[in-house]
């Protein structure tokens, strides 16, 4: 059963060029997909899109079988509270100037979700791996993987279905983010998820599914290890053939 | 053969606190070093130090012998002569790297002039212009007139490097360092930069001082590496060696890490 399902959605911010063309994909309840492009594929645009930022020019975007509609106000603050967002930056990303708690706590506040508030958050920093009494501190205590979970933490608090992650572990650290990475792998037993990365071997180790995005265009899409084993499209290969590997070479030849 | 580049016991200070600790490798013409390592490992302050570029605020001690000169304690003067021709560095992020404000033909003139001046040439009009589009074209961008016309936000970013690279070769000089210079791009623009970086430092015989934290990079990169943590080496060697044998668990766990991502890339997990 898909929870959202993309429809031959086009957009561009001038008439002249589209900046995501004729774009098709489901995610299916629980599923992990992996969006893959690099700069000025669309990405991005596409992700304003799911989250209801930005409009399509046509086609169509459902959520749970309810067409994605920014203008309707009731059915956004619902969509809000279920779907929700990790961006690439955990330093720019949080307040610098309120407590972990308070960050945590942001989107039961706005969403009006209700209960116990204290309680909810604790939960989230537990899912994430970290202390309880991390609540009482500041981000700029915590390194940036630590920042990271935090953000997670912040989108996971309202119980969401789906979780979108812009670049999530990017601009982490290698070893902190494979740790990043497995906690991700372990919240999406319980939501679907949307990783988008221009990072394949990542992609590889976490989703499911993929989709490749080449100027707006998806140009391949399938089971991530039967598009990696036999990519069918050129682009594709050709991102596949860039990917450094471990192998290492004699230059002195 | 002769060192290019010997450091020995560099340290590096903010205030009383190292950032770099002991730090010794040396590098000869033709050898290519890879410096390892996560943020705050110290790699970039090594490759300032190195050329004598250490922000204010940070002091160096220990030996730094750049084409037989101490860099540690030396004067801009002196230093002016080893930059560009005994070494040239890349950086990270050529958008911050290159002027926003000056058409890239006129950036790529500057070293070249400087060359010519060193060289006791006069270089100007005509041939400064024809010196200008011979270096364009020799980190392959397309259409060097074009180009040299450009300002660089008209420029790709796999584009802006290549111009970064030409202006750190314009000097000619005998050690390139390049500090991440393929971070910022994207996959298959980080393949072909790799790919004229490996061109170019064969073809003119250059030493190699190549700074990264992405393990697969170094490895297809460089032939020896240097591992960095927290200021100090872990462990040093050739690149088959580390990579198939690292004797320090914090090089085993960066392996590891590559390694999984690497597995599940060839679909086993």
């Amino acid at each position: 059963m898909s929870l959202i399902r993309v429809d031959n959605v086009s957009f561009g911010y001038t008439s002249s060029r589209r900046i995501v063309d004729d774009v098709s994909l489901d995610i299916a309840q629980g599923d992990t997909v992996g969006l893959v492009g690099e700069s000025g594929s669309g990405k991005t645009t596409l992700l304003r899109l799911l989250l209801g930022l930005a409009r399509p020019d046509s086609g169509t975007i459902s959520f749970d079988g309810q067409s994605l509609d920014p203008g309707n106000r009731k059915f956004m603050r619902g969509f809000r509270r279920q779907a929700q967002v990790v961006y690439q930056d955990p330093y720019s990303s949080l307040d610098p100037r309120q407590t972990i708690f308070s960050i945590i706590a942001e989107p039961l506040r706005s969403l009006k979700v209700e209960g116990d508030h204290r309680q909810m958050v604790a939960a989230a920093l537990q899912s994430v791996g970290l202390d309880p009494d991390a609540g009482t501190r500041y981000p700029h205590q915590f390194s940036g993987g630590q920042r990271q979970r935090i953000a997670i933490a912040r989108a996971i608090v309202p119980g969401p279905r789906l979780l979108l992650a812009d670049e999530a572990v990017s601009a982490l650290d290698l070893t902190t983010r494979i740790h990043v990475v497995e906690l991700l792998r372990e919240l999406s037993a319980d939501m679907s998820l949307l990783f988008v990365s221009h990072d394949l071997g990542v992609v590889a180790a976490l989703c499911r599914r993929i989709v490749i995005l080449e100027k707006g265009r998806i140009v391949e899409q399938g089971e991530t290890r039967q598009v990696l084993a036999r990519p069918q499209h050129p682009y594709t290969q050709r991102l596949l053939a860039s990917v450094p590997r471990l192998s290492f070479k004699d230059h002195t030849s | 053969m002769t060192d290019l580049l010997t450091i020995r016991n560099l340290s590096v200070f903010a205030g009383d606190t190292p950032l770099v600790s002991n730090l010794s490798f040396s590098l000869a013409r033709g050898e290519r070093l890879g410096l390892i390592g996560e943020s705050g490992s110290g790699k970039s302050l090594t490759s300032l130090a190195a050329t004598g570029l250490l922000p204010a605020g940070l002091s160096a001690k220990g030996s730094v012998i750049l084409a037989g000169q101490e860099v540690i304690g030396a004067s801009d003067r002196q230093l002016n002569q080893l930059r560009g021709k005994a070494v040239a560095i890349v950086f990270q992020e050529p958008l911050t790297a290159l002027d926003p404000l000056m058409r890239v033909g006129k950036q790529v003139a500057e070293p070249l002039r400087r060359r010519a001046r060193r060289d006791g040439r006069k270089l100007d009009g005509k041939a400064l212009e024809a010196e200008e589009l011979q270096l364009l074209n020799e980190v392959a961008l397309p259409e060097p007139q074009r180009i040299a016309r450009a300002y660089p936000h008209e420029l790709s970013g796999g584009q802006r490097q290549r111009v970064a690279i030409a202006m750190a070769l314009a000097c000619r000089p005998d050690l390139l360092i390049a500090d991440e210079p393929t971070t910022a791009l994207d996959v298959t623009t980080q393949a072909e930069i790799l790919g004229l970086l490996d061109r170019l430092v064969r073809e003119r015989h250059m030493a190699l001082l190549f700074i990264s934290h992405d393990l697969p990079v170094v490895a297809t990169t460089v032939d020896r590496v240097v591992v960095l943590r927290q200021g100090e080496a872990v462990e040093a060697g050739a690149v088959a060696d580390v990579f198939s044998a690292p004797r320090h668990d914090y090089t085993r766990s960066l392996l590891a890490a590559a390694r999984s991502f690497d597995r599940a890339l060839e679909g086993q997990s």
